[in-house]
């Protein structure tokens, strides 16, 4: 440590000619003369120390780093982007299933043919598929002659879901279709991670649009009028 | 620990590349949680889920997502390796070879932690967690062997 010539405060060495060149700008000092000989080579050593002290890399090193790094990236992405996620996609034919409506009746989605479809995947005890329910409401009063309406409980979320209670879901939310519980194998086929999914099909069978969460009249209406369309 | 023929700018390196994926594997599921905030679905996934991970009441400690502990923590190791790999051993009265190891520690104990409370408890495994979590360990590993080379090794420069 040092004192600065100027303010008195006592400095690193090192730091001293950059002290006064900061804090005194206007000072009338010669920086070349603020250390002693002896006092600049201990500097200069301790710089040369420093930098000779970041340790180095091996040849070795730098391969396992090289492999490390592209490993970690290709895995991170994989798991962020999930590229092999399974699921249905539009231009794909639904698979086809047969369920058994809440009034006992038998539906398959091949019986549906001739009209587009929507397909809804959905849980009463969803709070998001509640909301969509007026949503859907409006779009079958729209829509009820031309296209087909299909909802499926998936019973996930509280599983205890059972035909009353379903039924009870279409009274209070005046969704009058079909409606049916479904098992795992169904929602496995389709690949449900949510709901509601609905699915817009055309009236081959083939999926024209997958909607995930929440969607509005418009956008649902637009699939509708594609899937109308052939 | 098989880390033979590896220098220790090899391990730092090392150290500094696994806590950079780390940061950014805890900086996107940060952005994740703060994004499901809007989430307009219910999660109806299978075992290996993140949103069910996220949804649970584990996801955050005070309201503040654990994966941003996971930012500053993996952020802090980066900063350590960094500063050792430049050749500064200690800053102020602390030991970086030290300082190093018990942050990995630190970090590796909480990891495993969360982990449990997700296999046991949440019954939910998110893989972007439990990568965070097998980084911790690398990294814990890194930083033992780093310090086990320190003790072993004359101290050179550095302040």
């Amino acid at each position: 440590m040092k004192k600065c010539p100027v303010c008195g405060v006592s400095v690193k060495v090192e730091n001293l000619e950059k002290h006064v060149r900061n804090q005194h700008p206007r000072a009338e000092i010669d920086a070349s003369e603020l250390l002693t000989e002896t006092e600049r080579e201990l500097v200069d050593e301790a710089a040369v120390t420093r930098t000779a002290a970041r340790p180095s890399l091996t040849k070795r090193g730098k391969l396992v780093i090289g492999i490390a790094a592209i490993l970690l990236v290709v895995v991170l992405a994989v798991i962020i982007v999930n590229p092999f996620r399974a699921g249905l996609r539009p231009g794909q034919v639904a698979p086809d299933f047969s369920v058994v409506a809440t009034d006992g009746s038998g539906v398959s989605l091949q019986g549906l043919r001739g009209k587009p479809v929507l397909l809804e995947f959905m849980d009463v005890d969803c709070p998001h598929c509640v909301n969509e329910a007026p949503v859907l409401v409006s779009l079958h009063s729209s829509y009820s002659t031309t296209v087909n309406f299909l909802s499926l409980d998936v019973n996930f979320i509280q599983p205890d879901d059972s035909v009353g209670k379903i039924d009870a879901f279409a009274r209070n939310y005046r969704t009058n279709w079909t409606y049916a519980l479904v098992d795992a194998d169904l929602v496995s086929l389709y690949a449900i991670t949510a709901t509601p999914t609905i699915y817009i099909l055309n009236a081959s069978g083939v999926i024209v649009q997958v909607y995930t969460g929440e969607t509005s009249f418009g956008t649902l209406s637009s699939a509708l009028e594609q899937a109308l369309r052939g | 620990m098989g880390f033979r023929g590896l220098s220790r700018g090899d391990l730092l390196v090392l150290v500094a590349l696994l806590a950079t994926a780390g940061t950014v594997d805890a900086a996107y599921l940060t952005g994740e949680w703060y994004a499901a905030a809007g989430a307009s679905f219910c999660d109806v996934g299978s075992y290996f889920s993140c949103s069910r991970v996220r949804e649970s009441p584990f996801s955050a400690v005070g309201g503040v997502p654990t994966a941003l502990i996971g930012v500053i923590g993996f952020g802090l190791i980066l900063a350590v390796s960094t500063s050792l790999f430049l050749g500064r051993s200690r800053i102020g009265r602390m030991d970086l070879n030290r300082g190093l190891a018990v942050l990995a520690g630190i970090g590796a104990v909480i990891g495993l932690g969360l982990s449990l409370i997700e296999v046991f408890v949440i019954q939910a495994v998110c893989l972007l967690c439990a990568a965070g979590f097998a980084l911790d360990l690398g990294i814990l590993g890194l930083a033992l062997a780093i310090q086990r080379q320190a003790a072993t090794e004359p101290q050179l420069g550095g302040s």
